[in-house]
């Protein structure tokens, strides 16, 4: 059984739907795509601590082996953090720890997505009628704010 | 002659005597508009060559 | 000329016998009033039809539905009607009557014309006895063309919201022509025209036939000559006076490309300084492309940068995991430790302790791939290679972020400024491009043309100063052909003679017609400054009327500004054009004293051009006739200053019948 199931060629991520509008914005203006989207969103919500427990996973999906292996490791390094993912390498293969570790990614993706669609939207446009350049300094503005935020 | 204006009745003044008087009757016929230009042709023919006849 | 009384029966809206007497003398303004729809332009018609037999108008558009006849009649009666129109008037002290009639009947919902007469008359002494002159329509034409020629009665009677003559007058065209020769008529210089012609072709006649009967075959090769002569003399001065025409059209061109040249060198600098700024622009967005592309291309490592600080942690737990392990350390960390000759965890320099380097390599021989090292492996790179680039990240965030709010800043600022630069630009792009180019090119083309024509004129000049030697040359010659026949020689002397006297009225030709032409330019300038406003008086320096008789109006930089003014002031030139004629070709004479007969005279015109022409134009001309409407003739403005001036004679009112006829009602001013 391989440990590195994010590579796995047959393994499918489906995102959530209520955050759908933001993949469509998102690739339609920028051209991300739909992993690097996820990311964008799991690395905000993580960062913030903030969860979206209410998902639909009906909306757009990716293989998982798209995702980098930096990307990979990023998401296997939180599995550590939050215990899920082990020494023990049966935690790498039993599904359900892999389900509930997805659904922790996904969970924090949205959350990240929707800080972003409501960063966005500070500027008064509504998301669809956002621009290039508008979504790109949304996201360049988070990560800047991020940084200064003071650490507790 | 009662037609035409001073001005130009001035400057026709300055002219021999018999070629004003042979202008004004032309003058007069192209007024009266009764000539054809041909007939108009023959009368100032004559009236020249009546002149210098005259003249000799 | 001096209009006495217009009598209109069954014609156009006016059913039955309608009179309209003229005012005359100290009182010689007419008012005729009428709502629009009333008739105005039917009484103007009936003085056109009564005069020249015209059918239409010029301003008529649709000729169709234009008939003379009153339709009501028509329609009613179903049978052929007659309309009649009879104008009396005074001329050289005579009084005449013309009197026209034309009958039209109906028939398949068509009106057609059967027959159409006229009369001309004179009344005798006391106005007791009528004297019929002539009933032959070509006849009575003559006799009208003898008083008011046909091709000057637009000078004279028009519909003054229409008056175009300018249009005609400024751009060398067959309007121009038509006047001059309108002009010689009224100034009876045609009269001397047609007597050079006679003089001069009686010459060529007797000197041909003079040959003929001489027999003599050196004078008959002389005469050969004289006359090959004279008719390449008459082609090349035709072909001279072409190309004259055609300078002075090509110069007009010129004039009119600097002028719009000159107009527009604001527009155009402002242009340039558009293209400029639309050219930064460009470059401007060009360049934020670009930032907005790498930083898109940043997003996935930025994004693993922003969560760097909450997964570190997991580094320690993937250390602690790897070092439970047999495989204690990561291949990965074996070789670049052994790579970089510096261990990877503890630092030491491996060049300096050679044991240590043994050790390391005897782990990587013993390393054996565990089944999480793999992931391990992947977890502890990713965090190793995002803690490395963590802070060129930033950096590069922070600078792509400045970057693209500077270039949004400039671009915002030339959209505005662009747009600013663009609104005060009056001219499209094309007209533009189109002036540019005529600078560019039809400019230096019409100035080549110019040039070449007129050293085509130069050339032409001097083959005609040549002929015209060796005519004088042949002519000598021929009068040295010794004549036995003294009757031909009368002849011979008769020629030389009718030659003479040809060449004695070209002269005065010439001499009259620039000196009219002075006289009346002088007149122009006279009548115009008297009729316009201050205003336009301080706008228009100049007028000047070429020898063709075309018109220019110079402003104050010295420039041609006919196509820069406004209606009103190009009817108010077209009346002072046309009464200064009236008193130029009334010099010497008093029987060049044409009434002027205006239709819809001021809706053009302002409140000051308006009392000035009230205030001038009876003292201008011999009659005035005005078709006015309400609004033309206001108690406010208008009608005081005719009251004041007391030159109204007549005034009648066109009052419109329920039954769609007319009314002329005299009335009270």
């Amino acid at each position: 059984m391989d440990t590195n199931f994010l590579s796995s060629g047959t393994s499918l991520i489906k995102t959530s739907s209520n955050v759908e509008d933001v993949y469509e914005v998102l690739s339609r203006e920028l051209k991300m795509k739909t992993h690097s989207i996820f990311m964008l969103g799991f690395c905000i919500g993580y960062h913030s601590g903030q969860k979206c427990e209410h998902l639909e996973l009906k909306g757009k999906e990716f293989r998982s082996s798209y995702l980098s292996e930096k990307q990979q490791g990023i998401l296997y390094a939180v599995g550590i953090n939050e215990g899920i993912l082990d020494e023990d390498s049966a935690s790498y293969t039993d599904p359900q720890k892999q389900q509930a570790l997805r659904k922790l990614w996904l969970e924090y993706s949205a959350s990240g997505l929707l800080q972003l669609k409501a960063k966005f939207e500070e500027n008064g446009k509504a998301l669809g009628d956002q621009k290039k350049i508008d979504l790109l300094s949304g996201i360049l503005q988070y990560f800047i704010d991020s940084k200064e935020e003071i650490p507790f | 002659m009662n037609n035409l204006q001073a001005d130009i009745k001035a400057e026709l003044e300055k002219l021999p005597l018999a070629d004003q008087k042979i202008i004004n009757e032309l003058l007069i016929d192209i007024e009266n508009d009764d000539a054809s230009q041909r007939q108009l042709r023959e009368i100032v023919v004559q009236k020249v060559q009546q002149m210098i006849v005259s003249e000799e | 000329m001096q209009l006495e009384k217009l009598k209109i029966s069954n014609f156009r809206q006016f059913e039955g016998d309608n009179v309209l007497e003229f005012g005359y003398g100290q009182q010689n303004v007419t008012l005729i009033k009428g709502t629009n729809g009333a008739g105005k332009t039917g009484i103007f018609r009936a003085i056109m039809f009564a005069l020249y037999g015209d059918h239409y108008l010029e301003q008529d558009t649709t000729r169709e539905d234009i008939h003379l006849v009153n339709s009501k009649l028509l329609n009613s009666t179903g049978l052929p009607m007659t309309a009649t129109v009879t104008l009396y008037f005074r001329h050289n002290d005579v009084s005449y009557l013309i009197k026209r009639s034309l009958t039209e009947f109906k028939s398949d919902n068509k009106t057609s014309v059967a027959t159409e007469g006229a009369e001309f008359g004179k009344f005798l002494a006391d106005k007791q006895q009528y004297q019929k002159i002539t009933d032959n329509i070509d006849q009575v034409r003559v006799e009208v063309n003898n008083i008011l020629p046909q091709n000057i009665r637009k000078f004279f009677f028009f519909d003054a919201e229409k008056l175009d003559l300018l249009s005609g007058l400024q751009n060398g065209g067959s309007v121009a022509k038509s006047i001059k020769t309108g002009v010689f008529d009224l100034l009876q210089l045609s009269n001397l025209e047609t007597a050079s012609k006679v003089f001069n072709q009686a010459a060529r006649d007797q000197s041909k036939e003079l040959s003929n009967q001489l027999g003599d075959q050196q004078f008959k090769e002389l005469e050969d000559k004289i006359e090959t002569t004279n008719n390449d003399l008459s082609r090349l001065r035709e072909e001279k006076s072409q190309i004259i025409d055609e300078i002075e059209t090509a110069k007009k061109e010129e004039e009119l490309i600097k002028q719009q040249i000159a107009q527009n060198r604001d527009d155009r600098a402002q242009a340039e300084i558009l293209k400029n700024k639309e050219e930064t622009l460009s470059s401007e967005r060009y360049a934020l492309n670009e930032v907005i592309n790498e930083a898109i291309g940043r997003i996935d490592d930025t994004a693993i940068d922003v969560v760097l600080g909450s997964v570190d942690k997991a580094g320690i737990k993937v250390e602690n995991i790897q070092n439970q392990r047999s495989d204690k350390f990561a291949k990965a960390i074996l070789t670049e430790s052994l790579n970089n000759k510096v261990c990877a965890l503890c630092g030491n320099d491996l060049s300096a302790h050679p044991e240590n380097e043994e050790h390391i390599q005897v782990l990587l021989k013993k390393f054996q791939v565990s089944e999480i090292s793999g992931v391990l492996n992947i977890v502890s790179n990713s965090l190793m290679s995002a803690n490395s680039s963590s802070q060129g990240i930033q950096a590069a965030v922070t600078r792509n972020y400045q970057s693209i709010v500077n270039h949004e800043d400039k671009i915002n600022k030339l959209e505005h400024e662009i747009e600013q630069i663009g609104s005060q630009i009056t001219m499209s792009q094309n007209e533009l491009k189109n002036i540019t180019n005529k600078e560019q090119h039809t400019l230096p083309n019409v100035q080549s043309n110019i040039s070449t024509m007129t050293e085509k004129i130069g050339v032409k000049k001097d083959q005609i100063t040549k002929l015209e030697n060796k005519l004088q040359e042949l002519e000598a010659q021929q009068e040295q052909v010794q004549i036995k026949d003294n009757n031909l020689k009368v002849k011979r002397d008769a020629v030389a003679r009718l030659k003479r006297i040809g060449k004695e009225i070209d002269q005065i030709i010439d001499t009259y017609s620039t000196y009219s032409k002075e006289q009346l330019e002088k007149q122009m300038k006279v009548i115009f400054n008297q009729i316009i406003t201050a205003e336009d008086r301080s706008l228009i320096s100049d007028i000047k009327i070429s020898n063709n008789f075309e018109l220019s109006v110079i402003g104050k930089n010295g420039m041609s500004i006919l196509n820069d003014i406004s209606m009103g002031q190009s009817q108010m030139l077209s009346l002072a054009f046309i009464t200064a004629l009236a008193t130029v070709a009334s010099k010497g004479r008093n029987n060049v004293d044409f009434p002027l007969f205006m239709d819809t005279p001021f809706g053009r015109l302002d409140v000051e051009n308006r009392t000035n022409l009230i205030k001038n134009i009876p003292n201008m001309t011999s009659q005035w006739v005005l078709l006015v409407t309400d609004t033309e003739l206001t108690e406010g403005t208008e009608l005081p200053v005719f009251k004041q001036e007391n030159r109204v004679g007549k005034v009648y009112s066109l009052n419109k019948m329920d039954d769609g006829t007319t009314k002329i009602v005299p009335e009270e001013i």
